[in-house]
């Protein structure tokens, strides 16, 4: 049995702008108060993005092991839903006023990584918060935290390879790239067979 | 008799085939003389049975818990043999979860021996590391009932639990392992050789329902529930992880009331007492 790999702060850092998207987005789809991600970082949990109330306070902040709803989700894998937040002893009420903003109700799932691994946490305050959403969401909450873990996975070292890979077509001539794209697409292809 | 609650969107994962029009008949015998619940249960109270809560620890002075007999803590040492070490001693429960799992238990049979294996500790890394090793621990300590509130999504532990299943099968010690509350991988609960659990309408705990169909092959009160916590709290919560204690309770009535049942025999005879048998 082997352990799951964890990314570097820098790995995500690189993300936290498209991060902060998919919170904006999955807030707008849900009209929630707020939408924040928050990833596992040693024996802790770090807010690296988040979209609405309390977004700018809440970035950067640290819990520790077993801190709060969202230390629950990351420890046990498992999503969670509470209508009355402030009353439930799990709820971490010293970061929510830190924040500017108290909620009435959280729903967190865990963002898995390629393994199956729990890596993070997606947090949404609020669900319903404003009368301005689409009639269908794109997708319920787990939908927008798969997007999140996608994200997180391109930026490990696999991703990179990617990245590079693309970088050295760029720097290609037409003619060779062509040659390097088809020599590509044959292999892609004999692997997908 | 049918499920009665209405559909939910917020229900978790694997619930739905309990819910509307419920999961259709338990399967039956057709026996002369069925298998009754004073039978199965006999005095109900779980009495021999050494019951494992494999979770974040356990709060063994918590009122509704009503003690634990031995506690292990699975703790991750890269000096030790495998990379594992057991503490054994008095630990406590860092996010209450555990500790809501032995009062369920408990209130269903009042006499079982819960032993408080923990898995989930203040290190958020490789907990299906621990978790595995924690089975294991289970295996080799006398364990008859495990409750596994938890589950990986990991492919890599996919043939390791398979392993731990199997040998858990042929060891008669019966697994009841809660479905993950998304529709994601969820290792061991989706194998067929687990008691595999997600919520049935209403809090009632006297009531399992048996789907055939799988792959949440039981169902037991999840939804909305009131639970033990921290601090000799309690909460309400909705989840299959308050489910599947549920069913850990009633395996541990049948096998305190027929200690030698095979896990296949315990498993025919929950489904001959289910809420759905002999519609």
């Amino acid at each position: 049995m082997t352990d799951r790999e964890l990314r570097t702060e820098s790995d995500v850092g690189s993300s936290a702008s498209l991060l902060t998207l998919i919170c904006e987005l999955a807030r707008w789809s849900h009209g929630a108060a707020a939408v924040s991600v928050a990833i596992i970082d040693g024996n802790g949990l770090e807010y690296v993005a988040s979209s609405g109330a309390g977004a700018d306070e809440i970035v950067g902040t640290r819990l520790g092991a077993g801190e709060g709803l969202a230390g629950f989700v990351a420890a046990t894998g498992q999503s969670l839903a509470v209508r009355d937040a402030v009353s439930d002893p799990r709820f971490n009420r010293e970061v929510a006023e830190r924040t500017g903003y108290v909620p009435n109700a959280i729903q967190i799932v865990p963002i898995l990584d390629a393994d199956g691994d729990v890596t993070g946490v997606m947090s949404m305050l609020d669900r319903g918060h404003h009368d301005d959403v689409p009639n269908d969401p794109p997708f319920a909450l787990p939908g927008f935290a798969d997007l999140a873990a996608a994200l997180l996975t391109r930026s490990q070292p696999d991703g990179g390879r990617v990245v590079e890979v693309a970088r050295r077509l760029d720097e290609m001539s037409s003619r060779d790239r062509g040659a390097a794209l088809t020599a590509i697409s044959a292999v892609l292809d004999a692997i997908a067979r | 008799m049918s499920a009665d609650a209405t559909p939910d969107d917020d229900l978790p994962a694997w619930s739905e085939p309990f819910h509307g029009d419920g999961p259709g008949a338990a399967p039956d015998l057709g026996l002369d003389h069925p298998i009754t619940r004073e039978w199965a249960y006999g005095d109900g109270s779980g009495r021999g049975v050494r019951l494992a809560v494999v979770d974040s620890g356990v709060d063994g002075t918590h009122p509704l818990v009503g003690g634990v007999a031995e506690y292990v803590d699975v703790v991750r040492d890269p000096e030790a043999d495998e990379g594992i070490r057991f503490e054994l001693g008095e630990h406590d429960d860092l996010y209450g979860h555990g500790t809501a799992c032995a009062a369920i238990v408990r209130s269903l049979a009042p006499e079982v021996e819960i032993v408080s294996v923990r898995v989930l500790g203040a290190d958020l890394k490789g907990s299906a590391f621990n978790f595995a090793h924690g089975l294991d621990w289970c295996l080799e300590h006398g364990v008859r009932v495990a409750n596994l509130s938890l589950s990986t999504s990991n492919d890599k532990y996919a043939e390791t639990f398979h392993e731990i299943v199997d040998d858990a099968t042929f060891a008669r010690m019966l697994l009841v392992s809660a479905m993950n509350n998304e529709r994601k991988r969820t290792i061991p609960s989706e194998y067929a050789g687990v008691f595999s659990v997600a919520c049935a309408p209403g809090t009632d705990r006297e009531q399992v329902w048996c789907n055939p169909n799988g792959p949440a092959e039981w169902g037991a009160a999840g939804v909305d529930v009131d639970i033990a916590w921290n601090a000799h709290g309690s909460i309400t919560a909705t989840g299959n992880s308050f489910a599947a204690p549920v069913v850990a309770g009633h395996l541990a009535r049948i096998v305190g009331a027929h200690p030698e049942l095979t896990v296949w025999q315990a498993r025919t005879v929950l489904a001959a007492v289910a809420a759905n048998a002999a519609l």
